[in-house]
């Protein structure tokens, strides 16, 4: 392995390779931080550039891009609420209350920090542990899939401040929503009202802009004289210090390992290995009631578990062939280009060229590291414009974000509606977040659920006959559990 | 919102949840999936099923919250960017985005509170031609073209 390393750095330790590093990581900043632009959409523009460059220079700005898009997304969500990606959504959360206590500058280096530490992380994961992951991964069938996405919804109730009951029907609302249109195992329409716009169903871009930023805007334009408490300023970014990070490298090591576990099982997401990982650093954490409201824990946890996906994503693709999301599945098309096959021969045949890959993530990583400084300069710049400015320019990224993911003007009419939707359920406190985990799980919920029920013969038993399942249920029911015990032990005591 | 409003919201998402369920056991959905152990709106059914569950949750917190008086809103601004939003949106296919998005910015600023029109007309109009640049041409991603541009 060590052979195989050393000239994978000689692969990587090129100007062409660096300069695709530094280029590719700005792009996928710059789309990750624009709302609707996403990962898949970065990736899929920068494609065509890789088609005259050599294998290692275009696999490096490819995986540059998918790094940065995923670090990118968590800027618009600290600055404006908005996550630039799903994988932000759960950033969202303790992001931008930080930001609203006049701590931007903090929250984006703690976001910062944890980008790259899990990202890192999961490079070294990768270069030690690539082929037990990528076996590990072929132990998840649909049944223990929907164990695990079971389990990240459970995180629904750790993110529902206020009344527990409006956190579950946002929960059900989302889940609700991403299920409208074809389904997706039979192909019929369900809830279209023979509305041929719906038959696809709605995306979940226009609704989360239209959850997030739009309704912001129309929360700012109701409360003219009470929105300049919320202004964010600030002037570049604060990483945390070795003070800062005392009692928290916990949090930060077991949300990474989450990430690299999850992202190595195809289908699942970075989005679902944030939601996991805040619910379990919200269960964990000494300043477990502080979640919610500007909690660094609740910045570290999705952050390093999101960006920790990007590494571990890659296993699945390059040693089994099966692209674990949409990026994945862009890499594979450029990875075939360039004659290099994915599958299990690929790491027995061509070591080097595996390791490159990993090696050049590890790179994208601290180039990250670094222009992060510069973004975050760039962002502070942006953000010195008067707030009503700043909210029109939300106003035109929401319709640009919104009609760039598929090109369709329905999506627009979606987006409007999520934002007056978005804006009803604040006024009635109902929050946004399980709508968001809802919207973003509901599809792999549905379809693993259904998966395992053709596997299984309709018997829902057969669930909790398999180990990894069931320890997932049990993971489950103990992360739904174990905060209501408090609660009752002190109610005993009250009475 | 005061507890009349919140009362309104749990009977909205009971009406919403009940309707939606009701439609699911619309004749239409009976001939599909055929084969299958399950019908496509077995989990659509199980979801309404907790939605409403939860609408009553709601009601009843509602029905015992304690009375308090809402802050105080401005409804024109939100209503007038509403209908902007929504004439920008039926406009964007026949007039193209860079036609549409100027006057959306310089509208949506002045309804956001900004009141320097000359200014807010030169950043409407660097706004909406960048904001083209970069995703029709930068990023070749084909915005609405209308009749006019």
């Amino acid at each position: 392995m060590i052979d195989n390393v050393l000239v994978a750095v000689t692969l990587v330790a090129t100007p062409a390779v660096l300069a695709a590093l530094i280029l590719g990581t700005m792009i996928g900043i710059i789309a990750g931080a624009l709302p609707g632009m996403g990962s898949v959409i970065a990736v899929t523009v920068c494609l065509p550039f890789t088609y005259g460059m050599d294998q290692v220079p275009s696999i490096a700005l490819l995986l540059s891009v998918y790094c940065g898009s995923v670090y990118g997304g968590s800027i618009s969500a600290i600055l404006i609420n908005t996550p630039g990606t799903p994988q932000a959504a759960a950033t969202v959360l303790d992001g931008y209350p930080m930001a609203v206590r006049g701590e931007a500058d903090k929250a984006l280096g703690w976001a910062t920090f944890a980008s790259v530490s899990g990202g890192l992380f999961s490079c070294l994961v990768l270069i030690f542990a690539a082929p037990q992951l990528a076996a590990f991964a072929l132990n998840f069938g649909p049944m223990e899939t929907f164990a695990l996405i079971i389990l990240a919804l459970t995180c629904i109730a750790s993110v529902s401040r206020g009344s527990l009951a409006k956190g579950l029907f946002a929960g059900v609302l989302g889940l609700f929503v991403s299920i409208v249109g074809s389904d997706p195992i039979t192909g019929d329409m369900r809830y279209t009202f023979d509305n041929f716009a719906i038959s696809a169903g709605f995306d979940v871009i226009p609704v989360v802009v239209g959850l997030f930023a739009l309704s912001e805007v129309f929360i700012r334009a109701s409360e003219p004289g009470q929105a300049a408490g919320r202004l964010i300023r600030y002037a570049g970014m604060k990483l945390p210090s070795m003070a800062d990070m005392r009692g928290r490298w916990g949090v930060l090591t077991k949300s990474s390992i989450i990430g690299s576990a999850v992202g190595a099982l195809p289908g699942t997401g970075a989005a679902t290995a944030a939601f996991i990982a805040y619910a379990e650093a919200k269960r964990t954490s000494r300043n477990a009631d502080a979640f919610g409201t500007g909690e660094p824990d609740g910045l570290l946890a999705p952050e390093s578990a999101n960006n920790a996906v990007t590494g571990s994503a890659l296993v699945p693709a390059l040693a089994l062939g099966i692209p674990g999301d949409a990026v994945t599945a862009v890499m594979l098309t450029a990875l075939t280009i360039n004659g290099i096959t994915p599958g299990v021969r690929l790491m027995a045949d061509n070591p080097s060229i595996v390791y490159a890959c990993f090696i050049a993530l590890f790179a994208a990583n601290i180039v990250m590291f670094l222009l992060a400084f510069a973004s975050a300069r760039a962002f502070a710049f942006v953000l010195k414009m008067p707030e009503s400015l700043m909210m029109m320019g939300v106003v035109l990224l929401s319709i640009l974000g919104s009609y760039g993911v598929r090109g369709n003007i329905f999506d627009l009419y979606v987006m409007l509606c999520a934002g007056l939707a978005g804006f009803a359920l604040r006024l009635f406190r109902v929050p946004l977040a399980p709508v968001v985990i809802g919207l973003v799980l509901g599809p792999q919920l549905e379809v693993s659920m259904r998966q395992g029920l053709i596997l299984t013969d309709g018997s829902f038993v057969a669930f909790f006959q398999s180990p990894l399942a069931l320890g997932l249920f049990i993971a489950s029911a103990i992360a739904i559990a174990l905060p209501l015990w408090p609660r009752r032990s002190q109610n005993k005591h009250d009475t | 919102m005061t507890r009349p409003f919140q009362i309104g919201f749990a009977l909205t998402i009971l009406v919403c949840g009940g309707a939606l369920l009701w439609h699911s056991f619309d004749p239409s959905y009976g001939s599909m999936g055929i084969g299958s152990a399950f019908s496509p709106v077995f989990f659509p059914q199980v979801l309404l099923g907790f939605w409403i569950l939860f609408g009553l949750i709601v009601f009843v917190e509602a029905l015992g919250m304690a009375t308090a008086d809402a802050p105080k809103r401005n409804w024109v601004n939100p209503a007038l960017l509403t209908f902007v939003l929504a004439a920008a949106v039926v406009a964007l296919k026949p007039l193209g985005y860079l036609v549409v998005s100027i006057p959306l910015a310089f509208l949506s600023g002045w309804f956001l509170g900004f009141r320097r029109p000359v200014w807010l007309a030169v950043i409407a109009l660097v706004c909406g031609v960048f904001g083209w640049w970069l995703f029709d041409r930068a990023l070749g991603i084909p915005l609405p073209r209308g009749r006019i541009w």
